[in-house]
């Protein structure tokens, strides 16, 4: 009896695993456990084996995944220069949830994998189910690709910069007066 | 031959081969495969609907049961309304008067004809013994006809059986068909669905939406013109109207055939004609423009050949589901096709 018992109240993998790691997730983290339900009922569970390829640069995007056990990296080509080493909790490709844009970068398992995967157009429909639910996705999600937005900003400014100082170098070298044509990019 | 080509062409073997088993399998399980295509497309039309009602705080589950309670309530209440009617219409059949209207109207035609005619050489139609000839025919086959009518009673309850499975489950079926899709074609699939699901949806949706209004305007004139069976003739007309080209008119032609039939006189074929003219001519002006924006375009070669091969596999359903069925085979194949484009596979 006690057997059953506890059979009956044991916690399935979702409470074990997937609920506390979408819980971890920023874009899900406000939600309630019944919010969570209904996401990981549109949730793609996918094992990828070393060497994968999850998805390639270019490609139309169509969503994103977070990180359930493995290691993912993230490849730009031509020269497969390794943006970022994602791991268990992490995820990535979540701009795909906002737009149809291409890829910018590939996503290759780096050992074997486990992702779940929500898709744009599941995502979608079910705010169009319940708005509310959208809402408490969405502002962290803005909040992330704003935060993202503000730190490729401050890079593209150093990189003016470094451009202007070696532009001057260069013109200072070539014994000529530097003008600078004020096209800031970020004005 | 290198075996980089062979194994090419060992692919494309075992895909036609694939082809060639599936419609051997579908052509040997025909009728089962009428009612799940019948049941998912009736299921795909309500999704939307019951969308809607999640929205508003509903399960899934208890959203159709609420579609499935207002689509029988829906039902019964004309057939309620329209039984009276309908009774009468049928008991005209059974005891014969109509025929008798239809002998009258033949031996008009019959005596128009040989006066007109009499020049070709055209005397003693004798068309009323024809039509004796077929009635009889006619009843001696109802009583073969009973099984199949116990199998349409079947189907009455399989379809919406299966519907309510199809629309209350929709989302589950589709993710688990999307697992069992390679980890390289995941996110193509989803894509490719997608896609399929903006074209499709609202093209049938419309489509179904138009045979609605068309079969109730057929059925409202044809009550006005006094013409029997209007509660017959108008939803058959409204669905045939689905049928491209041959469908208006056959609707049309039944109309006028009824019309005829039941006064003896062809005195109404004017004023019906004109009633399912003036039908199409709302159908193309306004109802086509305004309900199918973003028309699927399909090639008149292509309707034709998708009517031949309905009509030769899956009968009657085949005809009225062969526009639905050619636009949404065209649509798989161009999004899968545009897609591969777009897709890198490794």
């Amino acid at each position: 009896m006690h057997g059953l018992w506890s059979n009956l109240f044991k916690p399935t993998s979702f409470e074990q695993e997937t609920r506390p790691l979408l819980r971890r997730t920023p874009i899900f983290a406000s939600l309630s456990k019944r919010e969570l339900d209904s996401i990981e009922r549109i949730m793609y569970r996918r094992d990828y084996v070393a060497g994968e390829q999850i998805f390639h640069q270019g490609d139309p995007g169509i969503g994103m995944y977070i990180i359930q056990h493995g290691v993912v990296s993230i490849v730009q080509m031509p020269d497969n220069h390794v943006l970022a080493e994602l791991t268990v909790g992490d995820f990535f490709g979540e701009i795909a949830l906002l737009n149809e844009t291409p890829r910018s970068a590939s996503a290759i398992a780096l050992t074997e994998c486990t992702l779940l995967g929500v898709c744009q157009p599941d995502l979608l429909g079910l705010f169009k189910r319940n708005a509310k639910l959208g809402v408490k996705v969405l502002i962290p999600l803005s909040q992330i690709t704003g935060r993202r937005l503000v730190e490729i900003d401050q890079e593209l400014l150093v990189m003016h910069h470094q451009i202007a100082h070696l532009e001057a170098e260069n013109s200072r070298l070539a014994g000529q007066p530097h003008e600078h044509t004020g096209n800031d990019p970020l004005d | 031959m290198n075996t980089q080509g062979t194994t090419h062409w060992t692919r494309v073997f075992v895909i036609v081969a694939f082809a060639v088993g599936l419609l051997v399998f579908i052509s040997y399980v025909a009728d089962l495969v009428k009612l799940v295509i019948v049941a998912v497309l009736f299921a795909y039309l309500l999704d939307p609907l019951a969308t809607r009602l999640e929205s508003r705080g509903m399960s899934r589950t208890l959203a159709t049961v609420a579609i499935f309670a207002g689509l029988s309530l829906f039902c019964l209440s004309i057939f309620l309304l329209f039984f009276p009617g309908l009774l009468r219409q049928l008991e005209a059949l059974q005891t014969g008067a109509i025929f008798a209207q239809a002998e009258a109207a033949l031996g008009t035609l019959e005596v128009l004809i040989e006066q007109k005619f009499g020049f070709l050489g055209i005397e003693n139609l004798n068309l009323s013994a024809g039509l004796r000839r077929s009635v009889d025919q006619f009843e001696q086959r109802a009583f073969t006809y009973l099984p199949g009518m116990l199998s349409v009673l079947g189907n009455l309850v399989a379809i919406p059986f299966m519907m309510f499975f199809f629309l209350r489950d929709a989302r589950s079926m589709k993710k688990g068909l999307v697992n069992l899709v390679p980890n390289r074609y995941f996110e193509f699939s989803l894509n490719v669905l997608q896609r399929m699901d903006d074209q499709l949806g609202n093209y049938l949706r419309g489509q179904f939406l138009i045979a609605f209004i068309v079969g109730c305007l057929s059925t409202l004139a044809l009550w006005l013109l006094d013409v029997e069976f209007f509660l017959v003739i108008g939803p058959i007309a409204g669905l045939a109207n689905m049928i491209p080209y041959v469908g208006p008119a056959f609707g049309g032609l039944l109309a006028i055939v009824a019309s005829v039939f039941t006064t003896g006189t062809f005195d109404a074929v004017p004023a019906v004609i004109i009633a399912f003219l003036i039908i199409q001519g709302i159908d193309n002006v306004f109802l086509q423009p305004l309900i199918l924006a973003r028309n699927v375009q399909l090639h008149p070669l292509t309707l034709v050949i998708a009517l031949l091969l309905g009509g030769k596999y899956l009968d009657i359903i085949g005809l009225i589901l062969a526009v639905p069925l050619a636009a949404i085979i065209k649509v798989v194949l161009q999004e899968t096709i545009v897609n591969l484009r777009r897709y890198h596979f490794s």
